[in-house]
């Protein structure tokens, strides 16, 4: 069944000119995982062309499509505080984060209750959120979708009459 | 004002449409701006001579207030917080805004969103529900587990990222899900295909994902479009087993075919090809033949 | 398309180069390809040059520059196929310009959740509250900040027949439920609206789906 089925699977792509495709079962390690993803597009045989030598061709680095870290301008960036946005996290309810000072100083005299209480982050007060939100420009104050945040379960408050988790649709 | 039984609904509401019924016709001649609309110039300006309006001495007369987040002589905490890197890399680390999976049964309910083709990011764009922006970021659409229980749609999704629960619950429906990278010039056709069209510019191939989403689009527990199909199905019966429903058999389902439908990794739209021109006033699509036009479609290069 | 009669061409510049026909003007757009990158050049029609705002993404591994090309009889792509058969792909991709209408279902409330305005409760009642274009009651709530404090309130919109006697029924529910010992409205009949104040959405949406709207 699974035969037949992969079969099926790869043949019910639409190819790219009516070209019947094999993705080759290769394994796609970590290593040589780049390597061997381009050598089963290698076997890619589309009618009309030639089939050169595809692997150099894959090995240039021409089509990958690599966001690079260093390649965004100030003038792309927002205009934000720099001591703010180093320092504090907004959540989209309006609450900022931050961390707790003399977290990684002097451990060796902290009892271990107090070395957990430096680890945590906690929360600005009412007054702190409101002086941050005016000391960051509007951009900031939308949110922002990253994908796997460790901050998504603090997107939505709980137990809140003010900001009440209200059902979305009704009915 | 009466209503539906004949009763009045007020004395105030009566008396006003019995005077709008008794004034003469609106014209020109007998309207005018309301009162805040017009800019009023202030003429006294007995207050302006001394004070303007600052009163005595102090920071607000002479305007030497504090900068915001000043504490005193004290070292405030914008200053004294430790630094952290929350932010790093924010304008380059790929966004992908939300869609539960509550949000697509509402839609497929109200028929907003046709199951018996694939569902992918162009289709949730087309109800006009939700809005992508590419100078935000937002490389596609994340499927969330808000209403994975009642989830009962048999679908062939295309998302750009998932969780495994999502996953689960559409399998479990006897659908099928892939994940899919778009690079931005693509999503820009594929979030707006009608705006797309109308510039008249070649369909775009679609790029391979950069060096850090690679794994994540090859991992076939994630459905991703560069995996094994052979280890995809693997997987599917894993997640069966793991979360502990019967998957369906798709082998023998009638609508096996539009399940199985996938592009091809080029490919961003199904049925049209990288580097066709779509032609909206004809109703016809252009197909260049030229040798070197073909290979720089149909090529990663 | 007016632009491609017999005499209007693709062109090729440099390598790999698609040529962009601007379906809408007459004049072609030209691609040119550098160091296996792309830029993009548009020309309008009154030869003035201006970089694609569509490739204005800083991610995309192209670079952007302008430069001034004159059309080459001999670079132009003269090979092309007009096919109508797969337009049918493209009217499947295209928007719909209204909302669709609804199906009928075997089974309410769907699976979301969502079922149809019950119109035998609904004649029982003394006013009416549409539902929206999208099928959905129209209940929203929204905050106000003001310099003298921050106020909650949910409006229902869309509301036919006697506003007053719904305006009672809502506050009659919101003390019952609530237990608190007053509740501000704000009754607007021309616009014919009401704003509860307070976080009270689940409750009033309950109130009114009870009442079969």
């Amino acid at each position: 069944m699974a035969v037949s089925l992969t079969k099926s699977f790869a043949g019910l792509c639409i190819q790219a000119g009516n070209a019947i495709r094999s993705i080759s079962h290769t394994q796609i390690s970590c290593e040589g995982g780049i390597l061997q993803l381009y050598r089963s597009f290698s076997a890619l045989q589309i009618k009309g062309l030639e089939n050169g030598n595809r692997e150099s061709e894959w090995l240039s680095k021409s089509n990958l499509h690599t966001s690079s870290a260093c390649m965004t301008t100030p003038e792309l960036k927002e205009w934000r505080e720099h001591r703010i946005i180093d320092r504090f996290y907004r959540l989209p309810w309006g609450g900022w984060i931050r961390t707790r000072g003399g977290r990684r100083k002097g451990l060796y005299k902290k009892v271990p209750r107090h070395r957990w209480q430096l680890q945590q982050h906690i929360f600005c007060n009412y007054h702190q959120n409101k002086l941050l939100d005016t000391l960051v420009a509007p951009k900031w104050k939308e949110p922002k979708y990253f994908a796997d945040s460790p901050y998504e379960p603090y997107f939505q408050r709980t137990n809140s009459y003010w900001q009440p988790n209200n059902k979305k649709f009704y009915p | 004002m009466l209503n539906g039984d004949g009763n009045m609904s007020s004395k105030v509401t009566e008396r006003a449409l019995n005077l709008i019924k008794s004034m003469p016709r609106v014209a020109l001649n007998n309207i005018k701006p309301l009162p805040h609309t017009a800019f009023k110039k202030k003429t006294d300006r007995r207050g302006d001579r001394k004070k303007k309006g600052r009163g005595d001495k102090g920071q607000g007369a002479r305007g030497t207030w504090d900068p915001l987040g000043y504490e005193g002589r004290q070292n405030p905490l914008i200053d004294t917080s430790p630094r952290e890197r929350y932010y790093a890399q924010y304008a380059v680390r790929r966004q992908y805004p939300p869609v539960s999976l509550l949000d697509l049964q509402r839609l497929i309910d109200l028929n907003r969103v046709n199951t018996s083709r694939p569902v992918d990011i162009t289709s949730i764009c087309n109800t006009g529900l939700f809005k992508f922006d590419i100078s935000k970021n937002h490389f596609g659409v994340n499927l969330t587990d808000e209403g994975c229980d009642q989830f009962a749609a048999k679908i062939n999704a295309e998302v750009q990222w998932t969780s495994e629960l999502v996953i689960a619950a559409i399998e479990k429906n006897g659908g099928t899900i892939t994940t899919r990278y778009y690079d931005p010039q693509s999503l820009a056709a594929l979030y707006d295909p009608l705006a797309f069209f109308k510039k008249g510019h070649p369909i775009p191939k679609c790029k391979l994902p950069p060096q850090d989403a690679l794994l994540y689009y090859s991992d076939p527990n994630n459905r991703g479009y560069l995996a094994d199909p052979e280890k995809v199905l693997e997987a599917r019966e894993k997640l069966a087993q793991k979360y502990g429903y019967k998957l369906p058999d798709l082998e023998g389902d009638p609508f096996k075919e539009m399940l199985l439908m996938r592009k091809d990794p080029l490919q961003i739209f199904f049925g049209l090809e990288p580097g066709w021109i779509v032609n909206l006033r004809d109703k016809s699509v252009l197909k260049p033949k030229d040798d070197d036009y073909l290979r720089y479609y149909h090529s990663a290069q | 398309m007016a632009a491609l009669s017999g005499t209007t061409f693709l062109r090729i510049y440099h390598r790999v180069l698609p040529v962009f026909i601007n379906a809408t003007r007459s004049k072609p757009v030209i691609a040119t390809s550098k160091y296996k990158k792309c830029i993009l050049h548009h020309k309008l029609a009154n030869d003035k040059v201006s970089v694609c705002g569509l490739l204005s993404v800083r991610q995309h591994s192209t670079s952007f520059s302008a430069s001034q090309d004159e059309l080459d009889q001999n670079d132009l792509i003269k090979d092309f196929e007009v096919s109508h058969e797969e337009f049918k792909y493209v009217e499947q991709i295209l928007p719909s310009p209204t909302v669709p209408e609804l199906e009928e279902q075997t089974q309410y409330p769907t699976p979301s959740g969502w079922f149809p305005p019950d119109e035998a409760t609904q004649a029982q009642q003394k006013y009416l509250i549409r539902r929206t274009k999208n099928h959905m009651l129209p209940v929203y709530s929204h905050t106000q900040n003001t310099w003298f404090g921050t106020s909650h309130f949910v409006s229902i919109k869309k509301i036919e027949g006697d506003i007053w006697a719904l305006e009672a029924d809502l506050r009659e529910h919101v003390l019952k439920t609530t237990g608190q010992k007053s509740v501000n409205t704000h009754v607007h009949e021309v616009g014919r609206f009401i704003r509860v104040r307070g976080q009270h959405r689940d409750l009033i949406a309950k109130f009114l789906l009870e009442k079969g709207m």
